[in-house]
């Protein structure tokens, strides 16, 4: 068939799967173009993939409405088993559903009260990062009211990881392997605060480097950082704590479960009843920090979790992007780690642009787009920096 | 009964007829999504987002029963739009009057799609194409006839995701006024 027929030719509507695994950036090539195909002419698409892209929710956010609207409309429950189909989406729909509408102990989740949360590791450094700004700007900062339920998102990365096989051991980026690959990292002397904004298009002016320090850096062992940085488990983040107003907000476990026995002596101090708030607020970087912490355990499930639901309140966060790229690498999904390290390569701070982009070219490997690897590993390589010698090595596995 | 080998036409000239709520069911399974995720463009609240889509798919039960509707996708963008804009202007946040009845663009795309089969259009189409502008018959020539996704061609041109998917829409839509102004060769 002559292939201009496609120009004009009225196609099918993506199926639910297909936009979910198209949003999540879960397809080959291949399977884009088919996609795309079928987009091409309804601009309905563009908005809609536009209105997922802009919220870290995603899909999550439809799943409690497709029994809802059936609910409310009588149709019967034949009909919305043929709804849910056998795809992953299909059956968060079931699943996260049956979540969202009822009050359900919380799923899993680490963090029993404030009271509980771990300070940060003694190796980090308490160096400061100052904005000119009290708030960050709305884009980045979601109302509270808009943050996705923590259970529903746990849930939607249950079901989007449950039949994708992990990386092969040789290859997980462990904790101990992500430490040995870290640089040293510099922090420009910067007196002026930085502006976060990733659209902003004022470039940060490079600081002069003293010629008899610039002896001192060794590019190939060091690199820079255009923000202040905080070791959390002797891993790098980018020290957001000042920017951050607003605290991580999550479902109070002990308030919906009833303190057990043994623990009412711990909230027991005749003043507060903060342990029946339904929800607790935890500072970012504790959050972050116990995020961290399961990150070193090797726990990349679990920390994942964390990463999304810092995303669900700060959607362009790095330092969620960085790590959550990491562990959906280890956790057997390539094209959802070079989405979130893209997103870091496209920020304004520079903390982790090299870190980033040599992972991003392991994800290619991963993902089956060895030309595009190959390409990245000799740029890398042709720099001279820090990953160049890792760059060739594994360019030369190829 | 179930729907799901219908086309959206079939259905809803169904619906007219039969008023069977299961008619809208499948339309929800089948656009419900992509309604949330424009309301979501709109209105940047997934709890309005949700309501919003739960309205719009409420209103199609009569909307269908007295409109005509050529394109159901294109109609759907239109009306799923509006009710955004709606609720974002009592809201205050913004002011103009966003509303526009663009769907009704679609209809000669779809005559077009009818006339294509025909080998003396793929041929006019041929020559079309030759003279659209370098950018759009580019990107129009890696998407349609080397089957390249968006991404390919970006990476192949140099141009930004956005750019390639603004060329190929141009494109199409020049291709389309060449092609409705071009006489016929047997004439």
């Amino acid at each position: 068939m002559n292939k201009l027929n496609n120009i004009f030719m009225k196609t099918d509507p993506l199926t639910n799967d297909e936009l979910e695994r198209y949003v999540n950036g879960d397809m080959s090539p291949d399977e884009m173009y088919q996609a795309e195909l079928k987009m091409s002419g309804n601009p309905i698409y563009d908005d809609a993939i536009d209105g997922f892209k802009a919220s870290s929710a995603g899909l999550a956010g439809f799943a409690a409405l497709q029994t809802q609207f059936e609910t409310s409309m009588g149709l019967s429950s034949a009909a919305s088993s043929s709804a849910a189909g056998s795809s992953a989406f299909g059956q968060v729909m079931g699943v996260c559903f049956g979540i969202a509408i009822t009050t359900v102990v919380g799923i899993g989740v680490a963090h029993d009260s404030a009271q509980d949360i771990s300070e940060p590791s003694e190796n980090s450094h308490q160096v400061v990062l100052t904005h000119k700004s009290e708030e960050l700007s709305e884009d980045n900062l979601l109302a509270y009211d808009e943050v996705v339920e923590e259970k529903v998102l746990i849930e939607a990365i249950e079901i989007e990881l449950q039949d994708v096989a992990p990386v092969a051991e040789n290859k997980t980026i462990t904790y101990q392997k992500a430490l040995q690959n870290q640089p040293a990292t510099l922090v420009d002397d910067i007196p002026e605060i930085v502006d976060l904004k990733p659209a902003d298009p004022t470039p940060i002016t490079p600081v002069e480097i003293d010629p008899v320090e610039a002896v001192k850096f060794d590019k190939t062992i060091e690199v820079h950082s255009n923000v202040q940085i905080i070791y959390l488990h002797e891993l790098k983040t980018v020290d957001l704590s000042k920017l951050y107003k607003r605290s991580i907000k999550i479902r109070n476990i002990h308030a919906l479960s009833g303190t057990p026995a043994h623990s009412e002596k711990m909230f027991d101090d005749g003043e507060t009843t903060d342990h029946l708030k339904p929800y607790i607020y935890i500072p970012y970087q504790s959050y972050l920090n116990d995020a961290m912490a399961k990150f070193e355990a090797n726990s990349f499930k679990n920390a994942l979790k964390d990463y999304k639901v810092i995303l669900s309140h700060y959607k362009d966060d790095i330092n969620a992007h960085f790590y959550g790229a990491l562990c959906y690498y280890n956790l057997g999904k390539p094209n959802q780690a070079i989405a979130y390290f893209d997103t870091v390569l496209d920020d304004q701070i520079n903390s982790f642009d090299q870190e980033a982009e040599f992972y991003k070219a392991l994800c290619l490997v991963e993902a089956g787009e060895k030309q595009k690897a190959e390409r990245l590993f000799e740029k890398i390589e042709n720099e001279g920096l820090f990953y160049a010698k890792r760059a060739r090595a594994e360019r030369m596995a190829l | 009964m179930t729907y799901q080998q219908w086309t959206d036409e079939e259905i809803i000239a169904h619906y007219k007829t039969s008023q069977d709520k299961a008619c809208v069911g499948e339309l929800f399974n089948r656009y419900g999504a992509v309604v949330y995720g424009v309301s979501l463009k709109y209105l940047k609240n997934v709890a309005q987002s949700q309501d919003m889509t739960m309205h719009i798919f409420e209103k199609l039960m009569n909307l269908l029963l007295d409109k005509t509707v050529i394109n159901f996708r294109s109609w759907l963008h239109v009306v799923s739009r509006n009710e955004c804009l709606m609720r974002l202007r009592k809201q205050g946040k913004i002011h103009e009057n966003s509303l526009d009845d663009s769907y009704e663009l679609q209809a000669d795309e779809d005559s077009l799609v009818q006339k294509q089969q025909d080998e003396l259009v793929l041929n006019q189409l041929e020559s079309a194409i030759l003279e659209l502008k370098p950018e759009q018959q580019q990107c129009i020539e890696l998407f349609y006839i080397q089957e390249k996704c968006y991404q390919q061609v970006a990476d192949i041109t140099g141009f930004t995701l956005k750019q390639v998917k603004s060329y190929i829409q141009n494109g199409k839509r020049n291709l389309k006024i060449i092609l409705t102004q071009t006489k016929p060769i047997h004439e």
